[in-house]
């Protein structure tokens, strides 16, 4: 093992201190406001728990240390306030169920009088005086590249809540576009949209209807609801964008909107489910994503090939469509 | 080498050998897609790679305590090298953003030295305020910073693809704007870390772009100089927005430039949420029907200048 001695001379001095020991894994059972490794397959992370274990799952908040990411949905947590030796960010947009058994020991434990401001953060996207000044700014339109990377966590995240979802075949997938802010879509009728797409699951002949549900939406007021909804379909998040005046905004005030589609293609979300569902994929969508590429010949054979030959439901909502006109 | 073996290291030495080849091999491996002369300011990164290594140690893994979070998560040394790299990358992504401020900064203590505003102290010891405001002799506090980070978010940016090695981010009359804005939203004396606290929120989409691999480059506006015609209609259309605006809808849609969602807004005016959202339309409808005929590059030109205007008007 290394020698002192053979350290480069700024290296020595830095670390000349002892350093502390890190922290022991504790595997005490899991309790609110434990800070805890998670299992998300792809990558071992740390999130809050927030509620006791129910029925095998833990209700938990994702922590991050892209501290140079946040948003106004990501709360930024001291030291001091986690047990840890670093800085982390709690993503309150990246909420969910996940099963125990990814669940993996306590290395740190939240404040408790942080505790339930995050969780009303996190569950009724309601953030309190002991949050303030701990967040980033919102989102500054769809150019802005932290976009990508909450579209990311918040993948990372669903494809670990969806690992033990039983009867996980067939499954429905929402299509974002849905809530696209070119709609304009009031509060009470996308409610109603949403609605739809729950209740329609089951006649559409999906036995499961899950998605990570991605809204782009123009006011942001409604993410509170919308999270509500996302767990009613089984979904782990939803991320909030407002979109603030912009060369796109009045453009998108009308089809096409082949720019936000970049975000989440067809090809690409009927590929994303597919890869956690074994049975045929049932996607709900409208008539805008439909004529983005589904329906073209070429590209639902290369979706059919992509998904191992399963059969792709297409539902047709027009209600949106509706709306918007 | 195994995990263990790297635990070991960290806990007898901090960081040793081991840790130290992992760090240097990855950022050798990362440095090959950035610039030199933006990233290391060098023509190479021949000489510039052993200064990479020492800041990613030092700033990131010693005193930012990355390293402490790397081995607690990390369940292989492909898991450790893949969250190494990550701090390489935050690590260029910092130099960027340091230059960028360092920048803007220098081009902001001659408006913050010009008429308006009075100022105090020596060096880094420099005070400025509005010279016809009362303000707090103290630091702000993190809410009075992000409050005046959420105000400066209004000022337009000048869109960049990320190529530039001192990118303008603001023209000079948005840093003038931007200036105004923070100085008249913070209560206190406006110091240069406070700025540069305040640049750094505003800034974080400029940070984000060097950590994110995305396809943002396609969502950026083109830029393009406009010819004086449409630089006029550029005008005339804004003034004829500003004029028409609805009473009340111009801090709604101050605030909405700065991406607020209308609960926000609501609370910061004393509106209730539906009062937001209706003169947000009307401000919004307005907005559509002058920009409708218009070709994208005035489209752009119009919504940036517009808000710009607003920042100033309020």
């Amino acid at each position: 093992m290394t020698d002192r001695d053979q350290m480069p001379a700024w290296l020595a001095v830095a670390v000349s201190a002892p350093a502390d020991p890190l922290p022991s894994p504790d595997h005490r059972l899991p309790s609110p406001g434990d800070i805890r490794l998670v299992d998300l397959g792809e990558e071992r992370r740390l999130a809050v728990l927030l509620s006791q274990p129910e029925a095998g799952r833990v209700l938990l908040v994702l922590l991050s240390t892209e501290l140079e990411l946040a948003t106004d949905e990501d709360v930024l947590l001291r030291a001091e306030e986690t047990g840890l030796a670093y800085l982390v960010i709690a993503e309150t947009d990246l909420v969910g169920p996940l099963h125990l058994s990814f669940v993996g020991p306590a290395v740190g434990r939240l404040a408790e009088d942080l505790l339930g401001a995050l969780t009303d953060a996190a569950t009724e996207d309601s953030f309190g005086p002991a949050l303030a000044g701990r967040r980033g700014l919102p989102l500054q339109g769809l150019a802005d590249p932290r976009r990508v990377w909450k579209e990311a966590e918040g993948g990372v995240l669903d494809k670990a809540l969806a690992t033990y979802v039983e009867d996980w075949a067939p499954a429905l997938a929402v299509d974002p576009s849905l809530f696209m802010p070119e709609c304009h879509v009031p509060e009470i009728a996308a409610r109603e949209l949403i609605l739809q797409v729950i209740t329609g699951g089951a006649a559409m002949g999906a036995a499961s209807t899950r998605y990570f549900l991605m809204t782009a939406n123009h006011a942001g007021e409604m993410s509170g609801w919308l999270k509500d909804a996302a767990r009613a379909i089984g979904a782990s998040a939803c991320v909030r964008q407002t979109v603030p005046p912009t060369r796109e905004h009045v453009e998108w005030h009308g089809p096409p909107r082949s720019e936000i589609q970049g975000a989440m293609p067809a090809a690409e979300l009927i590929a994303d489910v597919a890869e956690s569902a074994a049975g045929d994929i049932h996607l709900a969508t409208t008539r805008a994503l439909w004529t983005a590429g589904v329906d073209d010949p070429v590209t639902a054979q290369t979706l059919r090939a992509s998904i191992g030959g399963r059969d792709i439901n297409i539902h047709m909502l027009d209600y949106a469509e509706a709306l918007c006109a | 080498m195994t995990l263990n073996d790297l635990r070991r290291e960290r806990d007898e030495v901090g960081i040793g050998q081991e840790i130290l080849l992992v760090v240097a091999d990855v950022s050798r491996a990362v440095v090959r897609s950035y610039d030199p002369t933006v990233y290391g300011g060098e023509a190479s990164w021949g000489a510039g790679l052993e200064d990479l290594v020492q800041e990613v140690v030092l700033d990131r893994l010693l005193r930012e305590r990355q390293l402490d979070y790397a081995l607690t998560v990390a369940s292989s040394t492909e898991d450790f090298r893949r969250l190494m790299t990550r701090q390489v990358k935050r690590t260029l992504a910092h130099r960027r953003r340091k230059s960028v401020i360092d920048n803007l900064i220098g081009r902001a203590l001659p408006i913050l030295d010009g008429e308006g505003f009075a100022t105090r102290g020596d060096g880094s010891q420099r005070r400025f305020w509005l010279a016809n405001a009362d303000v707090l002799d103290r630091e702000p506090a993190d809410t009075e910073v992000y409050e005046a980070a959420v105000a400066a978010a209004v000022i337009p940016k000048t869109p960049s693809h990320g190529l530039e090695r001192a990118p303008v981010v603001y023209s000079p009359a948005a840093l003038q704007a931007l200036i105004l804005v923070v100085a008249e939203t913070l209560s206190t004396e406006l110091s240069v870390p406070t700025l540069d606290r305040v640049l750094r929120l505003v800034l974080t989409d400029w940070v984000a772009s060097d950590l994110v691999d995305s396809r943002e480059a396609e969502y950026l506006p083109a830029a393009g100089a406009l010819g004086p015609e449409e630089a006029a209609q550029v005008d005339a259309v804004v003034t004829d927005i500003l004029q028409q605006l609805p009473a009340g809808s111009l801090p709604v849609l101050r605030f909405k430039y700065a991406g607020l969602s209308d609960q926000e807004i609501g609370g910061r005016l004393n509106l209730s949420r539906p009062t937001v959202a209706k003169r947000k339309e009307l401000a919004l409808t307005l907005l559509r029907q002058h920009l409708s005929d218009e070709s994208e590059p005035v489209r752009e030109a119009v919504v940036s200048e517009l808000g710009l205007r607003i920042a100033r008007a309020t």
